[in-house]
């Protein structure tokens, strides 16, 4: 019983320490409160306009990196070599992986022919965010609807049926909740409305920008961010995925969801997006010295980048590990299906006063920690999780305890999430530059030196920081499943 | 195992060398005084001022120099008010003189007695006392050469030609855009203003969030002219040994950008602060900030010599300005609704 108490203790403890952002935030709204009846009475025509257009903007943008996510997914399914099939999904996390401006640089001649407006900020966001929302529904297919293949195929039934009979139906809230995951982060979108889109694609984001950096308004800002977290609280709150939906099955690529012409369409989109990077490249090795030049400065960041990866990936770990020890209390599932963390720059500004007093490489870890956690548990440890309870009841029903839970069925079945996790979030680490600025005084993250080159006229070379960061990413994912394998062994052996 | 073993040592081996870079720090930080300065991330980078100017002035001074970098003057002064009792600038620069209007309102700053012998261009943006400018550019619209077009006035933008092709900074977010908004209003007055911005409206290609987003379009050979420095063409002559850029002139005059610095009510090392100033109003500074930043430098004597020199001197629209927060709210809220009934 007592265990069972400490056990919910620590549970409540995890989800307050991602909490804190919000009690900095209510904190600041609650000093003047007067004020901010006043301030939101003034606020209100600009709130409800930006936000009609956030929900434009974002619910379009979902539905067309859903609609690439099918086609994409449908060529995933094409390719039968394993070593093929790491490429694809190289190629396609690629968009999502490297600043924006380059991607807008990158596909230009296809915004050019769009035009500014709603429809260039949606295709923009649907190639950034199709790449993950297909690996989603790749991985939704091939955990709930591969058991039926086999028997579809005998039976005779067709691809359409196969699709709108069986696939659709089966991962329909995956559909819900993976849109969703895109919604939300069009919601906060902020450089692709302003150089894509007109003043209709100006969204809450934007606005927040606007009261703090403009106005210098710190308290307009806060309440736009919360109203903006609200919403998607409450959003989140209605899709949240149902605690015992999943039945474990063995994964296996359908044959009926798989499109050669998908296939083709992929590498055409992704072909574009990459001969243009290639070129931007090019560009950066054009002047030799400038780019020696650079490439110096960067390798002096190599090593505090690599620190901040390192520290990162090993309490990540940690924190990864308690969480899944822990899984089985309801409240934590239900508290990171709804989280929703305020806007970026407020989280770096708010982590800076509450650790004030500790060095800034502690504050940016936590930082770190704060925002990108919750993301890669939703993304990755969840449905694998969810998938994992038919077994973990059968388990019990023997005899089972919590360690052993743990140890035998949750950690062996979890290692490639964790690595997932853990080597995507490292990557969003090292190649973020909204909190990482905010935290540190000095460039001494890649990112940062990235981030003064684009605000200056090296433009180009900064585009040669960005194969840097991509070479340490992969550099990172390498050393990560080293590790976590290298655990995973010592593990098997005391076992 | 061994792989594991291996495998923690080498997280173990980084973190402590990062506790040594650390401890190396902490102990050279009490051995002097320190000069903390709040400054962008442009110009405390290798490719910026930051580092020379550190080097000339650590080599007089007993003292250690330290750049605080921040992306931008509203992050900066946002810092400022929420680290409180932690706050300990000594010196902050690369406020603009619409950043000044604010920052005055935000926090207090010491009145400074430093004279120089400004440049005519800034003379009246020295006469605060709180504030010092130290460099300064002419805006104006940059193209290639080869552009088979001629641009001579505001309206000349509204060419076919240049439909789709100009690249402008939001002035929500850039400082910049905030200029060019001013200029045409200073320009063309405010009804006429916004309808010449209606009609440039079908002439932007995109309001980007900053001026690098923007200048980045341009590089890219993506938009034919894009809002810029006067002295945007000699970073491409000097640097890049690429003499395809020039710089416009306008029948209208160009607005200006000055750029300052400022001590801070609770500095500690007032002292080293404001010799700090001296040095970049001195002719060496002036000469570093300028090579630099590509800026003109704010005292006589600097440029003559130089290949800043070869610039034409640019009819200035009007002496720099420091406007009332509540006009820039105005008129970017005037900016905001224009362009969204403009598009409904």
């Amino acid at each position: 019983m007592k265990v069972n108490r400490a056990l919910t203790s620590l549970g409540l403890i995890f989800c307050l320490f991602f909490l804190i952002p919000y009690v900095y935030q209510f904190y600041f709204l609650t000093l003047n409160s007067e004020a901010i009846t006043y301030s939101l009475k003034q606020l209100w025509p600009e709130i409800k306009w930006a936000f009609k257009n956030s929900i434009i903007q974002s619910a379009s943008s979902a539905i067309l990196a859903l609609i690439l996510a099918f086609i994409y997914t449908m060529a995933f399914f094409k390719i039968e070599s394993k070593v093929k099939q790491r490429f694809f999904v190289l190629l396609l996390l690629l968009p999502s992986l490297v600043p924006s401006l380059f991607i807008i640089i990158s596909l230009m001649p296809i915004f050019d022919f769009l035009g500014r407006g709603l429809m260039s900020v949606v295709v923009a966001h649907g190639f950034i965010f199709s790449g993950f929302a297909s690996l989603q529904i790749i991985n939704s297919i091939n955990n709930k609807c591969s058991d039926f293949v086999g028997h579809c195929y005998i039976g005779g039934v067709s691809r359409s049926q196969f699709i709108y009979k069986i696939i659709i139906p089966l991962i329909k809230r995956d559909l819900i909740y993976t849109g969703l995951i895109v919604f939300i982060s069009a919601f906060s979108s902020f450089s692709i409305p302003l150089v894509l889109g007109s003043i209709q694609t100006t969204g809450l984001e934007v606005l927040i920008f606007e009261k703090f950096k403009v106005e210098f308004n710190l308290q307009f800002a806060f309440i736009i961010s919360t109203l903006q977290s609200i919403f998607l609280l409450i959003l989140s709150v209605f899709t949240i995925r149902k605690f015992q939906d999943y039945k474990f099955k063995k994964s296996t690529g359908p044959i009926y969801f798989s499109s050669s012409i998908a296939l083709k369409f992929f590498y055409l989109m992704h072909f574009l997006f990459l001969s243009m990077y290639l070129y931007q490249i090019v560009l950066g090795l054009r002047f030799l010295n400038l780019a020696i030049e650079v490439l110096n400065v960067a390798l002096d960041s190599v090593f505090y980048t690599m620190s901040v990866a390192f520290t990162l990936a090993f309490f990540s770990f940690l924190i990864l590990q308690i969480y899944i020890f822990l899984f089985e209390k309801k409240i934590l599932f239900t508290f990171f299906e709804v989280f929703i963390l305020p806007s970026s720059t407020l989280i770096g500004l708010s982590s800076i006063v509450l650790y004030s007093g500790s060095s800034k490489f502690t504050v940016l870890i936590i930082a770190l920690i704060t925002l990108l956690l919750p993301w890669v548990i939703k993304i990755f440890i969840h449905p694998k999780l969810l998938n994992l309870s038919f077994q973990e009841q059968v388990s019990y029903i023997g005899g089972a305890s919590k360690w052993q839970i743990y140890r035998y069925i949750r950690w062996p079945q979890l290692k490639n999430e964790t690595i997932w996790s853990l080597s995507v979030l490292v990557f969003w680490a090292i190649s973020d530059f909204t909190v990482t600025r905010i935290v540190l005084e000095k460039q001494e993250t890649l990112s940062l030196v990235m981030y003064s080159l684009m605000s200056s006229y090296r433009l180009n070379q900064s585009v040669l920081i960005s194969v840097v960061v991509l070479f340490l990413g992969l550099l990172n994912y390498l050393i990560i499943n080293w590790g976590v394998n290298a655990i995973y062994k010592a593990s098997k052996k005391k076992i | 195992m061994k792989n594991f073993i291996i495998f923690f040592i080498l997280v173990a081996t980084s973190s402590y060398l990062l506790f040594l870079k650390r401890t190396e720090t902490v102990t050279s930080q009490s051995a002097e005084r320190v000069l903390k300065i709040y400054t962008s991330s442009s110009f405390a980078s290798q490719w910026g001022p930051g580092p020379e100017l550190k080097q000339l002035f650590e080599a007089s001074c007993q003292c250690r120099v330290d750049y605080i970098e921040s992306s931008d003057s509203a992050i900066l002064i946002q810092r400022l008010k929420t680290e409180g009792d932690n706050f300990s600038a000594d010196l902050v620069l690369g406020f603009d003189q619409f950043d000044v209007s604010r920052a005055k309102t935000q926090l207090g700053w010491k009145a400074l007695d430093i004279r120089s012998n400004y440049v005519s261009e800034v003379q009246q943006a020295a006469e605060l006392a709180q504030f010092i400018p130290y460099d300064y550019s002419v805006l104006t619209f940059i193209v290639r050469k080869d552009l088979p077009i001629e641009i001579l006035s505001l309206d000349d933008l509204l060419k076919p030609e240049l439909k789709g092709a100009i690249a402008l900074q939001d002035p929500r977010t850039s400082s910049l855009g905030l200029q060019f908004l001013n200029w045409v209003i200073t320009a063309k007055g405010e009804a006429e203003g916004f309808s010449f911005i209606q009609k440039l409206m079908d002439q932007v290609h995109s309001h980007s969030p900053s001026w690098s987003s923007a200048y980045g379009l341009f590089t890219n050979k993506l938009v034919k002219t894009v809002l810029s420095y006067v002295t945007s063409p000699l970073y491409h002559s000097m640097i890049e040994k690429d003499k395809n850029y020039r710089a416009l002139e306008f029948n209208e005059g160009h607005p200006i950008q000055v750029e300052f610095g400022a001590i801070p009510n609770q500095c500690q090392s007032c002292d080293l602060a404001e010799s700090f100033l001296q040095l970049m109003l001195s002719m060496d500074g002036q000469k570093v900030i300028m090579n630099k930043n590509f800026m003109f430098p704010v005292i006589k004597g600097v440029k003559e010599g130089t290949e800043f020199d070869t610039i034409p001197r640019y009819v200035v629209s009007t002496q720099v300005q420091f406007v009332e927060p509540q006009y820039i709210d105005q008129l970017l809220n005037k900016w905001t609704e224009f362009r969204r009934n403009e598009s409904k």
